[in-house]
């Protein structure tokens, strides 16, 4: 039914179309235009009684009404071309938009589906991380209560121990050390699970640097003769960091710089202090750290090929003590060589942390109110 | 003599520990899991209860919540959970000490000690000290703050328990560093205000307005008791 009714838009279309109003007039003007010329030039031609010159009458005609229309044919003619190539080189850009619009849908229809993947993927490694993370835990919690009856066995047999034969003794020594070391692994190990979930509880204050420091040198190299030498700069403002964990990254380097070194050479502590930050720095007088290792050396599990079968260890203590300088809003670097020495160029490990200050305007404020401290620097 | 209830799972602990308290001049008992953890307690009264969390039938948390309905006897948390939220869950159920595994037996056997001896009214203050609300126990180390555990560093909890064993007396920065650092490092230790600072933020409830840790000016810190 409604479709012999043309609506009235539709059929007026071409009305709207610049090319065909052009036609129309094209065809029109010069039509109307010989139209007056002819009437025109007859009206003068009869009232003036000019019959006799109609050779003039046809002349004028031919020239002013048809030469004067074909003229204006031609221009119409050539204005409709040009605006024939303008319309196709429209339609032409319009062609490469669309075919443009739809690259850029296709290409952003692929790009959502990889970004969509890539979350997936995300999500599972995430989901990955986590159950390592609950394993590792999981296990950690494990050997805790073994560690803890094996531990208490060997240390009620070592105070016993004076009673059994020497032989006797020294397994005894060894197998509490060994305890004790199985025992550290797996603190560093459910530490390491937590540091990376996000959830090891750290103590933040001030510490005293000094004080720290000694007391690593002291404990780690309690059954060494090494000397250590000590170059720390005066007025050390506390730095802010957890007081256990630091000590614990501390302790990681200068057993390094122990286990790595010849007998008898120096570790040397250097401390200053800077923009904010203290820089602790641990040097020895090993062998120093291959340029192509360095970039690995703090990463989990890595152990220097040189190194693997000569010396003990997993090669967590410098990921575990970087991932805990990160935790503190510090970092670790590394220099090597430090010396002029083929024999010893050295490593120098920097451990740098932020000073703990007061916010501006408090200490002011507590000074006014309750007084100072007696040797405040 | 003390009679303390061990509550584990693992075996080969209850024994070893047990026969080790029993050295020390201790009466041990010991149950296997929660269950049998709350009928021991109901039939013999112990003095001290040494409980595990990872256990069968009724987990540690659980017992230690049905314990505390009936009973203020003292307990020992003594478990493989270092987690910090375990940590401060058990000590809002209300016990008295958490030794995390492993442990050394000599240190359990003085945390046993410093629990027991809190529990005699006759002799409160040997391992307590108090400002009002603010509570330092100095064998276990933890700092509670009108019954809220307060989490101090090893300096800080020095720090505050220099100035607090001379309750009312202004300490002198001096003595403070000689205490919490050593004699070596007198005048060799500065920004002592800035390890006050810190703390009070930690214990105190306004720390602009001091209710424990006052300065006086031009001699030291005193604690308000």
């Amino acid at each position: 039914m409604t479709g012999g009714i043309e609506p009235l838009d539709e059929k007026f279309r071409h009305w709207r179309d610049p090319r065909f109003i052009l036609r129309i007039i094209q065809i029109v003007l010069p039509l109307t235009l010989f139209g007056i010329v002819f009437a025109s030039e007859a009206q003068e031609h009869l009232s003036g009684g000019l019959l006799s010159e109609g050779s003039h009458f046809v002349t004028e005609v031919l020239f002013f009404g048809v030469l004067g229309p074909a003229f204006l044919y031609l221009v119409f003619s050539y204005i409709q071309k040009l605006m024939k190539e303008q319309i196709e080189a429209k339609d032409k850009v319009e062609k490469l938009n669309l075919d443009l619009e739809a690259l850029c849908a296709s290409r952003t229809e692929a790009l959502e589906q990889r970004n969509v993947e890539l979350i997936k993927a995300n999500n599972e490694l995430k989901e990955l991380d986590h159950m390592k993370s609950d394993f590792v835990a999981l296990v950690s919690h494990e050997l805790r209560a073994p560690l803890t009856v094996l531990n208490g066995s060997l240390e009620i047999a070592v105070q016993q121990a004076e009673a059994l034969p020497l032989p006797t003794r020294r397994i005894l020594e060894v197998m509490a050390r060994e305890s004790d070391r199985l025992t550290r692994l797996v603190q560093t190990i459910l530490d390491l699970s937590q540091l990376e979930a996000g959830k090891l509880p750290l103590t933040l204050g001030p510490v005293a640097v000094l004080p720290i420091l000694e007391h690593v040198a002291e404990s780690v190299l309690v059954h060494s003769d090494r000397p250590v030498k000590w170059d720390v700069e005066k007025d050390l403002p506390p730095v802010w960091a957890d007081e256990t964990y630091m000590e614990e990254i501390v302790s990681n380097l200068v057993r390094n710089a122990d286990k790595y070194s010849k007998p008898h050479r120096p570790i040397h502590f250097t401390v200053r202090a800077d923009k904010g930050y203290v820089s602790i720095s641990v040097i020895d007088h090993g062998p120093g750290i291959p340029s192509e290792i360095k970039d690995h050396l703090f990463e989990r599990f890595y152990r220097g090929k040189s190194f693997e079968n000569t010396t003990p260890g997993w090669g967590l203590g410098l990921y575990f003590a970087r991932k805990l300088a990160e935790a503190q809003g510090g970092i670790i670097t590394l220099r090597s060589p430090c010396w002029e020495d083929e024999n010893g160029p050295g490593a120098q490990f920097t451990v740098t942390l932020k000073i703990s200050e007061i916010p501006e305007g408090k200490e002011e404020a507590e000074e006014g109110s309750h007084g100072r401290d007696l040797n405040h620097r | 003599m003390a009679e303390i209830l061990i509550i584990d799972d693992d075996q080969a602990l209850t024994q070893l520990l047990g026969d080790y308290l029993v050295g020390q001049g201790y009466t041990t008992r010991s149950a296997n899991d929660g269950h049998a953890g709350l009928r021991a307690i109901f039939e013999r009264k112990p003095d001290l209860i040494l409980l595990d969390i990872n256990m069968p039938n009724r987990d540690g948390i659980e017992t230690l919540t049905r314990i505390r309905e009936v009973s203020e006897v003292p307990i020992i948390m003594l478990t493989a959970y270092v987690e910090e939220n375990t940590v401060l869950r058990s000590f809002s159920l209300g016990v008295d000490d958490y030794v995390t595994k492993p442990f050394s037996f000599a240190q359990l056997a003085a945390r046993i000690h410093a629990v027991l001896n809190r529990g005699n009214k006759n002799d409160p203050d040997e391992d307590e000290l108090r400002a009002a609300d603010l509570i330092v126990h100095l064998k276990s180390k933890r700092v509670l703050r009108n019954g809220e555990l307060l989490t101090l560093t090893p300096t800080e909890f020095k720090l505050l328990t220099a100035i607090m064993r001379r309750s009312g007396e202004v300490v002198s920065v001096d003595d403070l560093v000689h205490e919490v650092w050593g004699q070596q490092y007198v005048g060799e230790i500065g920004y002592v205000r800035r390890y006050i600072w810190h703390l009070r933020q930690k214990i105190e409830p306004d720390p602009d307005n001091p209710r424990y840790l006052y300065n006086e000016r031009g001699y030291g810190y005193r604690v308000q008791s």
